[in-house]
C-alpha cells in the first residue's frame, strides 16, 4: 500500500535541499574569485550571477521550509535524487552564459556530465574557454567525485542518522568511520591531500614539458580533479593528447587508479595496515579484470596492425583501457579513430572494461569490483557445492578489510544492480541505434554514459539528436546515484498521486 | 618531303569534312537543341584553339595526379585528416589553423597545437620556425594563424603513437590579437536586481528571526 | 617545585603529541607510496603483456 507524501515529507525535503543549493553556490565562489583575480570581466558576472541565484532560492526554501526534523530513508533518498537534478539545473548557469554553450540543454549536459564525473562534453570552442569557468567544469567533478551530498554534510548538516540516509542515497555504503560526518571529512582529506600532491606531479611535469608555469599547475590542478575522481573533463579540447607527453600520462594514470581505490581501503592503508592492498577482494579483482580485458584489446589491436610497437601499444591501447576501466574517459586519440582505426575485438575489451568499473566507495560508477567479486565467489561457492558431498557443510569467505562469510543477501544485492547496470547500457544502446547509430558505437557510448566514463567514439557531439541527449543524461544520473535514489524520487512522485 | 605534304593534305581535307557535316547538323538541329548547336558553332570555328585547350588539360590533370601522390598542395582540415588518417599516414600535407595553447619547447624542437576551428592537431616543429609567433589562442587572445607544411602521422612510432605532424615550414597568414572584453549591459542591471533581492531577502529572514 | 613537575609534564604531554602526529603522517606516506606502488605494478605487467602480444604480431 502505497502512503501519500505528506506535507510534512516536502517541508522537510524541501529544507535539507535549500541546504544543498546553499552549498553548491558557495563553491561558485572559488572560480568566482579566480576570474576577478585573472580579471575575466565576463565569466565573473556569469559566475556571480549564477552564485546569486543559488543563495536567493537556498535561503527561500529553508526560510519557508524551517524544520528540526531528522530525514527518513525515503526523504533522503528522494532528496538525493532530487539534489543531483538541481545541482545540474544550477552548475548549467554560468557555463550557458559563457556563450560556449550550443543550448542550455547543452550546458545541462555538461554540468550532469561534470557532477556525475562522466566527462562527455558537447561544449564549443573549449580552447578559448575562460580560465574560471574550465575551473568550475572540474570544480564540478571534484564535487561529484567526493559527493554533492558529502559537501553538505561536511559543512552544513549536523550529526544525525538522516546523514546516513543521504550518504547511502548517493551510493556510499561503506561505514569508514563510526560517525558518518567523520567519514565524509576523511574522504575529504584523502582528496586534498591527493590534491597537494598530484597537483604539484602534475604542474613540476607540465614545466619539464615545457608550459608556463601558471599554465603547467592550472592544467594540473585541473587535470588532477578530473582523473582523480575519475571524470574526464580536461582543460583543452585534446584532452591529454594536448600534453603529447609520456610522462604526463604515467602520472595521470597513476592518479586514476587511486581514484578508483575505495576511500575505506585508502584508510586503513594510511592507518598501517599496508598488506590489506594485496588482500582485499576489490584490488585483486581489479588486478585481474583489467589484465583480461587489456588482453583482449590488445589482440584485437594487434591483428588490425594499428599499434605494432610494444610503447606505442601501451601508450594507445593500455592509456584508453584503463582510462575506461577506472571510469576516468580520458583519451590520447581522437574520437573517431576508435570507430575509424580500432577493431571490433578492441572496441569489446573497452566496452567490458567501462562496464566493469572500479571500487565501490570510490569516485568510479559503472558495476563496480566488490560485485564481480561477490558474483565469482558465489560462483565458486556454487561449484564446491556441488561437488562436495551433500551432507557437508560449503561456505565461502571474501575479504573485505576483514574476513566476511558469503551471504545470499550479499549476492542477491550485488546480481540486481548488476542486472540494473546491464539493462541501462543496453536502453541506451537501444536509443543510440533507433536514431542510426551502428550497434557496437551504440553500446560503446551508452555504457561510457551510464558507467560515467566519458569515452566516445563521436556519437557525442554537438548536433546529436534531443533525445539521446536526455538519455545520457538520465543515464550519466540513474548510473551515478547506483538506481535505488532514482527509484525512490520516482515512487515519491507515483505516491504523491496514488498514494492513499 | 612527298610523304609530309601527303599527310599535309589528308590533314587539309579532313578538316574541311568535319566543318561541312558539322555546319549540316548545326542547320538541322538549330531548333531541336540550341546548346547542342552553340556548341558545335564554336567548335567549328575555334576547332584549333580547344584542340589546345584539350592538351593543357591532359597535362593538367596528369601534373595533379603525380603530385596527389605524394603532396596535398591545398589545405586539409582537420576533420579530413583525422577521419581518413590512413589515407594521409606517411604524406605531406598542408594544414592551416589557429595556434593554441603553450607552445612546449622540449631541446631543439618544440610541440604547438594548431587548431581550425574543429579539432586541434598536434604539430612537432624545429623551434627555431616559432619565432615569428606572436599570439597562442586563449580566452584573452585570439591566436596567429598559421600554414603549417609537413608529414603526417596517424599513429607516429616516434612520438607513443600520436596522431601528429612533423613540420618542415611553418607560415604566418594572419597575426592573432588580444580580445577586449565588453561588458554586457543586461547582466550587469540583472546582477543589480538579484543583489538587491538578496539583500531583501537576508533583512527578511532577520525580521523572523527576531 | 609542583610548577617545575607541572612543566615537564606538560612537555611531556606535548612531545608525545608530536611523536603520535609524526607516526601518523609516517603511516599516511608508507600508505601513499604502497597504493602508487601498486598503481605502477599494474602498469608494469600491462607493458609485459605489451611486449608478449607485439611479439606474436611482427610489424607488417
Amino acid at each position: 500500500m502505497l502512503l501519500k507524501p505528506q506535507i510534512k515529507d516536502i517541508r522537510i525535503v524541501s529544507y535539507y535541499l535549500g541546504k544543498i543549493i546553499i552549498g553548491l553556490s558557495l563553491c561558485l565562489t572559488l572560480p568566482l574569485v579566480l576570474a576577478l583575480s585573472n580579471q575575466e570581466i565576463n565569466p565573473a558576472y556569469d559566475l556571480a550571477l549564477s552564485f546569486l541565484v543559488g543563495l536567493i532560492i537556498g535561503l527561500i526554501l529553508i526560510s519557508v521550509f524551517k524544520t528540526d526534523e531528522d530525514l527518513n530513508w525515503m526523504q533522503g533518498m528522494s532528496l538525493v535524487g532530487l539534489s543531483w537534478l538541481v545541482a545540474m539545473f544550477l552548475g548549467a548557469i554560468p557555463l550557458f552564459l559563457s556563450g560556449h554553450w550550443k543550448s542550455y540543454l547543452d550546458a545541462c549536459f555538461d554540468a550532469m556530465s561534470g557532477f556525475a564525473t562522466t566527462g562527455l562534453a558537447l561544449v564549443q570552442d573549449l580552447d578559448h574557454l575562460s580560465v574560471s569557468c574550465n575551473f568550475w567544469r572540474h570544480l564540478m567533478m571534484f564535487i561529484g567525485g567526493q559527493g554533492i551530498v558529502i559537501v553538505a554534510l561536511s559543512f552544513f548538516v549536523k550529526g544525525f542518522s538522516g546523514a546516513f540516509k543521504m550518504y547511502v542515497g548517493e551510493a556510499r555504503d561503506e561505514r569508514i568511520l563510526p560517525n558518518v560526518i567523520h567519514t565524509s571529512r576523511f574522504i575529504w582529506l584523502v582528496s586534498i591531500t591527493y590534491l597537494i600532491l598530484g597537483t604539484t606531479a602534475l604542474g613540476a611535469v607540465g614545466m619539464l614539458n615545457g608550459m608556463k608555469p601558471f599554465n603547467a599547475f592550472f592544467h594540473g590542478a585541473c587535470v588532477f580533479m578530473a582523473a582523480f575522481d575519475t571524470g574526464g573533463f580536461s582543460p583543452q579540447s585534446q584532452n591529454i593528447l594536448y600534453y603529447h607527453s609520456l610522462l604526463y600520462e604515467v602520472v595521470t594514470v597513476v592518479i586514476m587508479i587511486l581514484g578508483a581505490i575505495n576511500f575505506k581501503l585508502h584508510y586503513h592503508i594510511w592507518m598501517g595496515n599496508r598488506k590489506e592492498i594485496f588482500k582485499n577482494i576489490e584490488t585483486i579483482t581489479f588486478f585481474i579484470t583489467i589484465m583480461i580485458a587489456f588482453f583482449i584489446t590488445a589482440i584485437g589491436l594487434s591483428q588490425a596492425g594499428i599499434y605494432p610497437k610494444a610503447v606505442v601499444l601501451f601508450r594507445k591501447g593500455f592509456y584508453q583501457l584503463i582510462s575506461g576501466h577506472t571510469g576516468t574517459g580520458y583519451q590520447t586519440i581522437y574520437a573517431a579513430q576508435f570507430k575509424n582505426e580500432w577493431s571490433h575485438l578492441a572496441m569489446f575489451g573497452i566496452i567490458c572494461a567501462m562496464a566493469l568499473g572500479g571500487a565501490v566507495c570510490s569516485t568510479t560508477g559503472a558495476i563496480k569490483m566488490l560485485r564481480i567479486g561477490i558474483f565469482f565467489k558465489a560462483l565458486l561457492e556454487d561449484i564446491k557445492r556441488i561437488i562436495s558431498p551433500e551432507i557437508s557443510m560449503v561456505t565461502q569467505k571474501f575479504h573485505h578489510i576483514k574476513e566476511i562469510f558469503l551471504e545470499d543477501k550479499q549476492v542477491r544485492s550485488a546480481l540486481l544492480i548488476t542486472l540494473l547496470y546491464l539493462l541501462l547500457y543496453i536502453l541506451g544502446a537501444i536509443v543510440g541505434m533507433v536514431l542510426g547509430n551502428p550497434f557496437l558505437n551504440s553500446l560503446f557510448e551508452s555504457t561510457s554514459a551510464a558507467a560515467n566514463v566519458g569515452l566516445s567514439c563521436g556519437i557525442t557531439n554537438v548536433n546529436m539528436p534531443t533525445l539521446l541527449k536526455l538519455t545520457y543524461i538520465f543515464q550519466m544520473w540513474a548510473g551515478r546515484l547506483e538506481f535505488m535514489s532514482i527509484f525512490v524520487l520516482m515512487g515519491f512522485f507515483v505516491a504523491a498521486f496514488k498514494g492513499k | 618531303m612527298i610523304e609530309k605534304s601527303k599527310i599535309k593534305n589528308l590533314r587539309q581535307r579532313w578538316i574541311r569534312l568535319r566543318r561541312k557535316k558539322l555546319k549540316q547538323s548545326i542547320s538541322t538541329n538549330l531548333y531541336k537543341s540550341p546548346l547542342i548547336s552553340i556548341l558545335k558553332f564554336i567548335e567549328i570555328h575555334f576547332a584549333k584553339f580547344i584542340e589546345i585547350c584539350c592538351l593543357w588539360f591532359v597535362i593538367l590533370i596528369f601534373t595533379f595526379y603525380i603530385l596527389h601522390l605524394n603532396c596535398y598542395a591545398q589545405p586539409i582540415s582537420s576533420s579530413e585528416l583525422i577521419n581518413n588518417a590512413k589515407q594521409y599516414d606517411g604524406k605531406e600535407v598542408v594544414y592551416e589553423g589557429e595556434v593554441i595553447g603553450d607552445m612546449m619547447v622540449r631541446a631543439e624542437f618544440a610541440w604547438i597545437n594548431v587548431s581550425d576551428g574543429r579539432s586541434a592537431i598536434g604539430i612537432w616543429i624545429d623551434k627555431d620556425l616559432l619565432k615569428d609567433i606572436l599570439y597562442t589562442g586563449s580566452y584573452k587572445s585570439k591566436g596567429d594563424w598559421v600554414s603549417i607544411t609537413g608529414i603526417f602521422h596517424r599513429a607516429c612510432s616516434a612520438h607513443g603513437g600520436d596522431l601528429d605532424i612533423h613540420a618542415t615550414s611553418l607560415a604566418r597568414i594572419k597575426s592573432g590579437e588580444l580580445k577586449q572584453e565588453r561588458i554586457i549591459s543586461t547582466k550587469h542591471n540583472l546582477l543589480i536586481v538579484l543583489l538587491g533581492a538578496l539583500c531583501l531577502i537576508l533583512i527578511l529572514r532577520r525580521l523572523i528571526i527576531r | 617545585m609542583a610548577g617545575l613537575s607541572n612543566g615537564v609534564k606538560m612537555i611531556n604531554q606535548i612531545l608525545k603529541k608530536i611523536k603520535e602526529i609524526t607516526i601518523i603522517i609516517i603511516k599516511g606516506i608508507l600508505g601513499i607510496a604502497a597504493e602508487i606502488g601498486y598503481a605502477l605494478a599494474i602498469m608494469l605487467m600491462a607493458f609485459f603483456i605489451c611486449i608478449l602480444i607485439t611479439s606474436f604480431y611482427p610489424v607488417r
